[in-house]
């Protein structure tokens, strides 16, 4: 009877935590209402993803043994952090011949320089081998916000998919379900560059065959949706073939940017204003002069 | 069966709050890609083992509290693992019975291969339903990663607690 009870009390219990589950799924593919909860629930899971990283710390800490370690490191994350700041710089130089060339694209790229940005390391957390993502160590009390396009000096590396409190995750333009607007940059014809799951392989799609792309076209971002700001490397082209048939152009890419442990990478707020917003952390020009 | 009080209760999840945690951090950690892709869900094994040998401890809101924690330590799909998870402890709970299990370690590791690889199935459906097709097939070779760790683990164990677990019965 007893038995029979707690059986039956399993049922129900099954029941509702499953609708509770489905219901969170449900939300979470539709909506991004449930950032605050994984805020909340990320909680008690932060301890874990420290001590997640501590083989990774402990390479890292037995490679520098024998030299003057903490001295080295330091200097070494700030000239790196400088560098990267430095080249982001050139990109936005290049950038700026780039629109002299397109005239047309020029009213969208209003006042570059004043994108605010954050310099994040990446963590050796590693997620499923499927997923192509990476953590990064700046989360919900940095300001991440979910859709933040994530870049390094090569170019764009992705955007942030889900936020906790001291850690964000970071979708890589290869995931498979990433697929973003690009032109090419030689050319200024747009196209769509698509994931695969592979770590080094894009797809480029809207290319027709008599459309001008050759190998070692470089393709930038668009900055269509407003998304990812305007102008950025995103990948190179590596094959094209010409269908007679069909028409289309068959392009695939290798992604510019490519994330080491260890090295930071840049997460941008394209879209917030310096003046008016809360706080914007640095500037490019200000990364530049630290 | 005498109401245990709380201080024990809380004595006896100690092992497994644990243990979890310890799979949780198993299944993030760092190693070689070529390994990686192999990684059986740890999570799942420990709520087996949990579930199978001492099902009055872990019940359905430890596994779905698990499962949940589990989706934010891998910034996945909230509720994924959490149904996952669930479904696992209920499959055990309602009809696996351990008592005949106990010293069949070849057994128990085949019914342990069928829940990983029902766990993957859940995972798998949910992730193509919210993001379309997704992932490697790979995937599908880490339940029998975990059945091997299963046996393995099984096998020692029987070696190590002969008398309780009945060998010479």
């Amino acid at each position: 009877m007893n038995d029979l009870r707690s059986k039956s009390n399993l049922d129900f219990k099954f029941i509702w935590f499953s609708m509770i589950a489905i219901v969170l799924i449900v939300l979470e593919s539709q909506s991004a209402m449930l950032h605050s909860a994984r805020v909340v629930i990320s909680i008690p899971v932060k301890p874990l993803l420290e001590v997640a990283q501590v083989p990774a710390h402990v390479k890292v800490i037995y490679r520098n043994m024998f030299e003057e370690r903490e001295l080295l490191r330091d200097l070494n994350r700030k000239l790196d952090e400088e560098n990267k700041a430095l080249r982001e710089e050139l990109i936005d130089l290049k950038n700026a011949e780039d629109r002299n060339e397109w005239m047309g694209e020029l009213l969208h790229a209003s006042d570059k320089h004043k994108i605010p940005v954050i310099a994040a390391v990446p963590t050796s957390i590693q997620l499923e081998p499927q997923a192509q993502k990476i953590v990064v160590d700046r989360g919900s009390r940095d300001q991440v916000v979910l859709g933040q396009p994530v870049i390094d000096h090569r170019g764009v590396i992705g955007q942030v998919t889900a936020v906790s409190m001291k850690n964000s995750a970071v979708t890589l333009i290869t995931d498979s379900t990433q697929s973003l607007s690009v032109r090419v940059r030689r050319s200024g014809i747009k196209a769509v560059v698509h994931g695969l799951g592979d770590s080094d392989k894009l797809r480029v799609s809207g290319l027709r065959s008599e459309h001008d792309v050759v190998i070692g076209d470089i393709l930038v971002t668009t900055g269509f949706g407003e998304k990812y700001p305007v102008g950025y490397p995103v990948a190179e082209v590596i094959s094209v073939e010409r269908d007679k048939n069909t028409s289309f152009a068959n392009v695939a890419a290798v992604p510019l940017a490519a994330h080491d442990p260890g090295y930071a990478v840049m997460l941008v707020w394209p879209n917030r204003d310096l003046g008016s917003d809360e706080v914007p952390i640095v500037t490019l020009n200000d990364a530049a002069q630290k | 069966m005498q109401p245990k009080s709380n201080s024990s209760a809380l004595l006896l999840s100690i092992p497994v709050v644990i243990s979890f945690a310890a799979a949780m951090v198993l299944s993030v950690v760092a190693i070689p890609e070529s390994v990686s892709n192999f990684r059986p869900d740890f999570v799942a094994l420990v709520l087996i083992f949990w579930c199978l040998y001492y099902p009055g401890r872990v019940g359905l809101l430890v596994a779905f509290a698990v499962g949940l924690l589990a989706d934010a330590m891998y910034f996945g799909i909230l509720g994924q693992h959490a149904i996952s998870k669930l479904v696992i402890a209920y499959v055990i709970l309602k009809f696996i019975s351990d008592s005949n299990l106990n010293n069949r370690v070849l057994q128990q590791s085949m019914i342990v291969l069928l829940l990983l690889l029902l766990n993957v199935l859940i995972l798998t459906v949910i992730s193509r339903l919210v993001h379309g097709p997704y992932g490697s097939h790979m995937v599908w070779l880490t339940p029998l990663v975990g059945a091997i760790m299963w046996y393995l683990f099984a096998s020692f164990r029987r070696t190590r607690t002969p008398r309780r677990y009945g060998i010479f019965q």
